[in-house]
């Protein structure tokens, strides 16, 4: 009798294992830092394009083969509106690196809004966006096109825009994308 | 295999283990530290809970158990900043099942099964978990009353995906108070 003691947290553990082997996993931190500062001045120049490859992050590049899934993220920088009135801010998605859109129509209908809008006050404001803010601002379709990407060669291109009238002038500096990828045998 | 079939192994495998002997109800509280095992978001935290023993059978204790987990905030530095997430709180209930060695002092390794509600910005979910662990039990120099060490793994599916877990080292004390004891 005093062996089925053994037994039944054993068969507890195998139906864990036999479950994906989910035992054998983790979240592994890794951030790609966007260029700084990125400047956007509507009508003429209204979004900022950003090629993202993770190959580079070694956080990435070493759990690749490993990765089950994005267990956390955020985009995260120093927000500003220097020229203007009150405004928004919104980052979109497109798989690998397509040719640069023409304008913001051809923009989002190539690509997938993934973040925002994230509000900025009148100039000069300033919105410092943390950890916490942006985990909230994501957008469920967005964040599944990000998941596909880092399954799939970890390539992606980013489009900062805003909805800004003519005369704002928005800034980003020392922005970041935080990933949290679950890596498992 | 689904935890529901697995809850019904473990009990259907513990009572035909065992055979007809004392029978008690007990209720117990315990704290202690909760330590986030790979998880580079999340810091280490404090857990409390409340557990009813019932002893059915000589060798195992059927525990329902109620727990809740305050995560500790993580700091990490991206782009030249530091940016602090918080930790993730854990509301859990479930169900443990101890299998008991030896008297006066036992020790007993114990597996269950359990719901765990996820919950800090940006991450509101409820998940299955799982629990194994040893633990050290003893009496205490008062009627009734008896107390106990334990080391557990608690593993709960990630929320971003079915195919990884969340993992928390827990180091526990605990004290149980016997409401109900009937002999065979």
């Amino acid at each position: 009798m005093k062996s089925m003691r053994w037994i039944l947290p054993g068969l507890a553990l195998a139906a864990l294992l036999g479950n994906g082997c989910i035992l054998l996993s983790g979240q592994i931190e890794a951030h790609f830092d966007l260029a700084s500062p990125i400047t956007i001045n509507p009508p003429a120049t209204p979004f900022y394009i950003e090629h993202v490859d993770l190959n580079t992050i070694k956080e990435y590049s070493d759990n690749v083969d490993k990765l089950k899934g994005l267990s956390d993220i955020a985009i995260v920088g120093k927000f500003k509106n220097l020229t203007g009135p009150a405004g928004s801010m919104e980052i979109w998605i497109a798989p690998g690196t397509p040719p640069d859109p023409a304008n913001l129509i051809a923009l989002k209908a190539g690509a997938t809004l993934l973040w925002g809008p994230g509000s900025i006050g009148a100039a000069p404001a300033e919105h410092d966006v943390n950890w916490n803010e942006s985990s909230k601002l994501f957008s469920t379709v967005g964040k599944a096109v990000l998941i596909d990407q880092l399954k799939h060669g970890g390539k992606f291109t980013f489009y900062i825009l805003s909805n800004g009238q003519a005369g704002n002038t928005f800034e980003v500096d020392q922005g970041a994308i935080i990933i949290v990828i679950a890596a498992g045998a | 295999m689904s935890w529901k079939s697995l809850l019904g192994a473990l009990l259907l495998l513990a009572v035909v283990s065992g055979t007809a002997g004392a029978v008690s109800v007990g209720l117990g509280a315990y704290g202690g530290m909760s330590i986030p095992v790979v998880q580079d978001d999340n810091g280490n935290g404090s857990v409390f809970g409340l557990r009813v023993p019932v002893h059915i059978v000589p060798v195992f204790t059927a525990e329902p158990y109620f727990s809740s987990t305050a995560g500790g905030d993580k700091t990490l530095d991206a782009a030249g900043v530091s940016y602090t997430r918080s930790g993730i709180d854990n509301t859990a209930f479930g169900l443990n099942v101890l299998f008991q060695f030896g008297t006066g002092v036992q020790f007993f390794p114990f597996a269950g099964l359990g719901s765990n509600h996820l919950k800090r910005d940006g991450l509101d979910k409820t998940q299955t978990g799982y629990d194994f662990g040893m633990g050290v039990g003893f009496k205490l120099p008062l009627s009734g009353l008896s107390g106990d060490v334990r080391g557990a793994l608690n593993v709960v599916k990630d929320p971003g995906t079915s195919e990884a877990s969340r993992k928390w080292a827990e180091l526990t004390i605990g004290v149980s108070y016997a409401l109900y004891k009937a002999l065979p």
